[in-house]
Parts: C-alpha cells; structure tokens; sequence
C-alpha cells in the first residue's frame, strides 16, 4: 500500500521510511506542505501520515482544504504535540487518527493498517475473497487453507486489489501501490505481477478491462494452487 | 483584626469619648448655672424680705424684740431677720437658729443633723436677714434636670454607634464581595476581576490585581511555549532514535547498519539539545559560572575561535587591537556567547564568505560591545525580532533553536544586551553589549592555555 509520508525532521523521516518498508509499505517521503500537494496530486496514496509543525506551515491548514476539496484518503497524524485539545482539533479538522511521538512502529503499523481496513469497509483484520484469505499483518496469502507463497510486489500489489474489491484500479494507480515516486520502474513490470498473480491463483482472479485497469475477479475465479503455484517465483 | 472590627472600633471609641466629654463639660456647667441661678433666688428671697421689713413701722421692730415674729414655713426654704442687736425679729423654723445665725454677709454651706443648707446672709438698714436652701432638694432638683438632658443624649449617643456600625458593614460589602469573588475564583483562572460596579477607591486596587493577573498569565503563556517547545524539540529525536532501533531490529547486513547509525545521529542530537536547555537552565537560573579566570575582551574571543575548524577560522576577519578590558562575565559564559555568535554567523552565510568581527568601546569605558555580521541571506524586520527567541529557526533544519536565546540569557543576566541589525550591502550583524569590570583598565596579560570551554553549544546554531 502507497504510504504519503509528510515530516519535516530527515532522521524521523527516513526511520518511518526505513520502518514501514520492513511491512511492505510504499513510502513516498516530503518535507513542506508544497510537495505534499504536488505529491497529492501526482500519486494514489492508500494512507497519509502528517506532522503538524512543518516549515511552510500547520499540516492541519493541509488537511482542511484537502477534506474541503473532498479527498478522502485517510490520515493519521503524527506529532510531538501531545496536548488533549491538539488531539481534538486534529480529529475535528478531518484527521481519522493521531499518534504521538515517539511512537512504536508497531502500533503505527497497526494503525495504518486499521485506517485501511475501515476505508475498504471492512471490520476484520483478515481480508478475505472466497477461498483466498491474506493476513495483512503476517503478510500470509493463502487459499482455502493452504499457504500460498508470493513474492513481496506480488503481495502488495493482491492487497491493492482486495482492499478495493469492487474497483476499477488504473495501472498508475497500481504503480503507486507498488513502487515510489522516486523508483524507477521497468515498463513492463505491472504485467509481469499481474501475470505471476494469475498464474498462481488462477486465471480469472484478476480481470483486465480494456482501456480502464484491472479488477479483482469474482471469488469464484479463484482457483486453489496447484503444485507451480507452491514454488518461489 | 479585620477591617471592620478596627472601623467600628476607633469610630465606636472615638464617638464615646467626644460624646463623654462634651457630656461632662455640659454636666459640670450644667450644675455650676443651676447653683447660682439658685444662689441668686436665695440672695433675691433675702433681698425682698429686707424690703418688706423696711417698709414695716420701727414699733413692729420693737414688738418683735419679744415675740420673734413667726412665718409658717415653707419646705426647704427657711428665712430668719435679725435685729441691729442681734435679736431675731422674725423665722420661719424655730429649730433653726444654728443654720440661721447672721454671720459674714454672702453665701455660706452650714450643716446641722446631717443636713446641709446654704445660706445667704444680708444686712441693710441694720437688718440683718438669713436666708436658706435645703441642699438635697437642690440635688432632687438637679438631678431632675439631669435626667432631661441625659435621656436624649443617651438615645442619640446608642442612635449613632448604631448607624456607624450600619454604616461599616454596607460600605465595606464591596470588600467582601470582591473577597467572595476571589475565592470562588478557580485557583488556575487568571482572567481580569471586573471592576464594574466598585467604588473609586477599590478600583485602583483591582486594576493593581488585574495587571498582575495580566503578567502572570503571560509568564504561564511563555512558560506553556517553551515547555511545549522543549518537548517537542526532545521527542522528535527521540521519536528518530526509536523507529530506527526499532527497524534495525526488523532488518538485517547494511539497512540494519544504517539504521543503527541514524540512531545515532538521533543520539548526538538530542545530547546536543539537551547541553543547550540546561545551558539555558544554567544562565537563567542564578548558579555560579566564576572560575577565577579574569574574562579579557580579546581572550574570550580568541577562546571562542578555538572550536572552530580551522577553515572556518579562516572566515573570521578579526580587529587588529583590542582594548584591554576585562568583562563583568565570567569566562565561561562570555566565550559561549561570542562563540554562539559566531557560530550563529558561520551557519547562515555561504561557505566561504567572511564573518566580520569588530570591537567597541563605549565612550565612558563601562560597557563593551562585540559586532559579528554575516554576508548571508539575513532576516526580514518581522524575524528580526523573533531572532533570540527560543526554539526559533530562521529555517526548519539546523541547529537547536536556542543558541541566540543563550547569548541573550547571558546578556540579560549580567546587564548587557543582544541586538541585531540588517548592515548595507546584505546579511546580519549581531551586536553584544556587556559590561566591564570597574576599572577594568589592567595590565595586558597574555592570552591564558587551555581556557576550559564554556557548554558544548558551538556546535548548535540558533533561532
């Protein structure tokens, strides 16, 4: 999942970075209020993380007119201030959670995650579509059961598509979920995934519609590994 | 004692003794008018029997040689005439003759079975006639008269303590409301007392209050930043050296290496950060910075230079002579303020581009002023004001926030000053006051080894 992290301090920075890259997280890093616009405007974030006191200005002022324009995109705010009424603010401003410095990368990485769960509309940790079940903590796929293994792109790139089951998901935004702003990515690559995916769980568990993106097929389409699929890719 | 007790109490006493004395002076005047109104009827009683006795034919004085002419007696007043012989021609009371003997004319107290009169005696015409009060019914009668005139007084004396102590009590309610409004105050509630509806003289008072109310809620304010600040300023390495130590505990080889040494730069951080706020800690507080060392003009700053890097040495253009003064700073404290200066200079100009260190005397020799300018981008007029306040950064990435807050700090405490000022041609020149040593003009000495450095700020740049 593509991860907007906006933190003026390098070192926190580079540690949330470093940090949520262990979890499989895309992180795209910015420093002023300015980049996180243009960033906003040039990727698909699945989360936002905000720090407060940024150089050119209060994250809060960024999230208001971003809730006015009708973003929706969750945010967590992230900030050494630590005040009841700061707290209350944030969330009043539109933030959907606050955690405050320092923190544990476990419970940052918990509530990411919960941020993502509820945007997708579901109450459970575990995603499930029909046989296919992924465990977004212990990043464990598997199908009716058996264990499934992908490669880490791969992974990411499934829990793009079953956290928005019902979504058409351009190939840009795809890449967004796969890669940074600053990765450079092989042309190709996207399909290459994609294919992996199906070849390991079935032809029709990912739909390609023309001109649009792709889909996440219909729980049925998931067909259970055979033995290719058990194999490291 | 409250304010009312001591009120009623002065007003209460003083009221008794002016009514008390003007009570006694109109008793005792009282009584003197009421005896010689009395000794005047006595004398006119005796006066006008010696006229009627002069109208009476000389036969009757003769007659009344033997017979002693009688005059039924009237209570408390007796009245007896005397012959030129001696003889009482006419009396009023037959028991009487003691009290009644013609003695020396005018008035006289005599006294007789425990009863006491006054007597008047006369003489004309040979006639001698004594005349008598009873003295205890003069007493009835001035008692009486007494008590008409004490009555009111005492109605008026009671009406008057009364409407003071009414008084106090409604005059001095404003106090107690104000009283009342204070305690119900919640004791963290610094908000103005209104002064609505207070007396002209409570007003002062209050406005006293409101403007003390007024500076401490600042002080709260200032104090609530800084330690805002200052946890922010700590937690955001902090925050830095955890997530890193948390990742290079997930990873393994060189990310877990990287992270291990980000942790560490976190780590040199916040140690510097801390150095800076006890440093603050230090100056603001009132501890002791003297080491014994005298802190000459020209040795604090080649002291303060010594941190420096030797390119960055080269930056510094220096005066050529000092004077040769010796601070009222202690050592320590006057080189970690020109260092902090400088370094402050070094950190905001292009690599490369001079820092001008210049020197001056004020005329009288009682304070010296430091100038360190930069050639580098400076600060507009509204930061300029903001350049010694703590935890301010003229950009969002260096330094600690708090190395000009120090320089001001020290300034502050030992009655110097920091200024700032936008020179011509660009950048920023810092001016530090400090004072000299009373006749500081001593004998050059040569600059002092191994000077002990001051807090290990120089490394900090400041807001």
């Amino acid at each position: 999942m593509h991860v907007l992290l906006i933190e003026d301090d390098a070192l926190v920075a580079s540690g949330i970075q470093a940090g949520l890259t262990v979890y499989d997280f895309v992180v795209d890093h910015v420093a002023t209020l300015a980049e996180a616009r243009s960033a906003m405007e040039a990727v698909t974030s699945d989360v936002v993380i905000l720090d407060r006191g940024l150089p050119d200005g209060d994250g809060l002022a960024l999230l208001e007119a971003w809730r006015r324009a009708g973003v929706d995109t969750p945010v967590l705010i992230l900030t050494a201030r630590d005040a009841v009424s700061d707290r209350i603010e944030g969330l009043h401003v539109g933030a959907d959670d606050y955690l405050v410095k320092p923190f544990d990368l476990d419970e940052l990485v918990a509530r990411l995650q919960a941020l993502l769960r509820r945007a997708a509309g579901r109450s459970q940790a575990l995603i499930e579509h029909g046989p296919l079940s992924l465990d977004p903590v212990s990043r464990e796929v598997s199908v009716a059961g058996r264990p499934v293994n992908l490669s880490r792109r791969e992974l990411v790139l499934l829990e793009a598509f079953l956290q928005a089951p019902r979504s058409i998901l351009s190939a840009s935004q795809l890449k967004d979920s796969l890669y940074g702003l600053n990765e450079e990515v092989e042309s190709n690559a996207l399909n290459v995934h994609i294919h992996h995916l199906r070849r390991k769980l079935g032809s029709g568990v990912i739909e390609t519609l023309r001109g649009l993106g792709y889909r996440l097929g219909p729980p049925v389409a998931v067909a259970p590994p055979h033995r290719r699929g058990a194999e490291r890719p | 004692m409250s304010l009312r007790a001591r009120l009623v109490l002065t007003l209460g006493l003083t009221l008794l003794l002016l009514w008390g004395l003007a009570a006694a002076w109109l008793m005792r005047d009282l009584h003197q008018q009421v005896e010689n109104t009395l000794d005047q009827r006595l004398a006119q009683s005796a006066r006008m029997v010696a006229g009627l006795m002069a109208q009476l034919p000389v036969e009757v004085w003769e007659q009344a040689d033997r017979r002693a002419l009688s005059i039924p007696p009237i209570e408390g007043l007796a009245c007896q005439v005397h012959s030129p012989r001696g003889e009482i021609m006419a009396r009023t009371h037959t028991d009487m003759e003691q009290i009644l003997q013609a003695r020396e004319p005018g008035h006289a107290y005599r006294e007789e079975g425990g009863i006491t009169w006054r007597v008047f005696t006369y003489e004309r015409g040979g006639l001698t006639i004594t005349t008598a009060d009873r003295m205890d019914e003069r007493d009835l009668l001035m008692r009486n008269v007494l008590q008409v005139a004490v009555v009111p007084f005492v109605v008026a004396l009671s009406g008057s303590l009364l409407a003071l102590w009414l008084g106090v009590v409604r005059g001095l309610r404003p106090l107690d409301r104000l009283r009342d409004a204070l305690a119900r105050r919640h004791p963290e509630a610094l908000a103005p007392v209104a002064t609505h509806g207070l007396p002209l003289e409570l007003r002062p008072l209050v406005e006293t209050l409101n403007g003390l109310l007024a500076r401490i809620q600042q002080t709260v304010v200032r104090e609530q930043r800084f330690t805002n600040d200052a946890a922010h300023e700590l937690r955001t390495p902090l925050t830095a050296i955890k997530t890193h130590l948390q990742v290079a505990s997930r990873v393994d080889g060189e990310a877990a290496r990287r992270s291990l040494a980000h942790a560490e730069e976190g780590v040199a951080r916040l140690s510097r950060t801390l150095d800076q706020l006890l440093m603050l800690a230090r100056v603001e507080g009132r501890l002791h910075f003297e080491d014994g060392e005298a802190s000459r003009a020209a040795d604090v700053v080649d002291l303060a230079l010594r941190d420096a890097s030797a390119s960055d040495r080269q930056r510094f253009s220096l005066p050529e002579a000092w004077p040769d003064v010796i601070l009222a700073v202690p050592r320590e404290l006057a080189i970690t303020a020109l260092r902090n200066l400088m370094d402050n200079a070094l950190r905001h100009a292009p690599e490369e581009s001079p820092v001008e260190v210049s020197v001056r005397l004020d005329p009288v020799g009682q304070r010296l002023t430091y100038g360190v300018r930069d050639h580098g981008p400076g600060v507009d007029d509204a930061e300029l004001d903001q350049l010694s306040r703590r935890f301010w950064r003229a950009s969002h990435r260096q330094g600690s926030g708090l190395g000009l807050a120090i320089v001001a700090a020290i300034a502050e405490r030992f009655g110097g000053e920091l200024a700032f000022s936008r020179p011509e041609g660009g950048g920023l020149e810092a001016w530090l006051t400090l004072p000299l040593m009373p006749s500081s003009t001593g004998s050059a000495g040569p600059v002092r080894e191994g000077a002990p450095p001051g807090a290990n700020d120089n490394e900090e740049r400041d807001g």
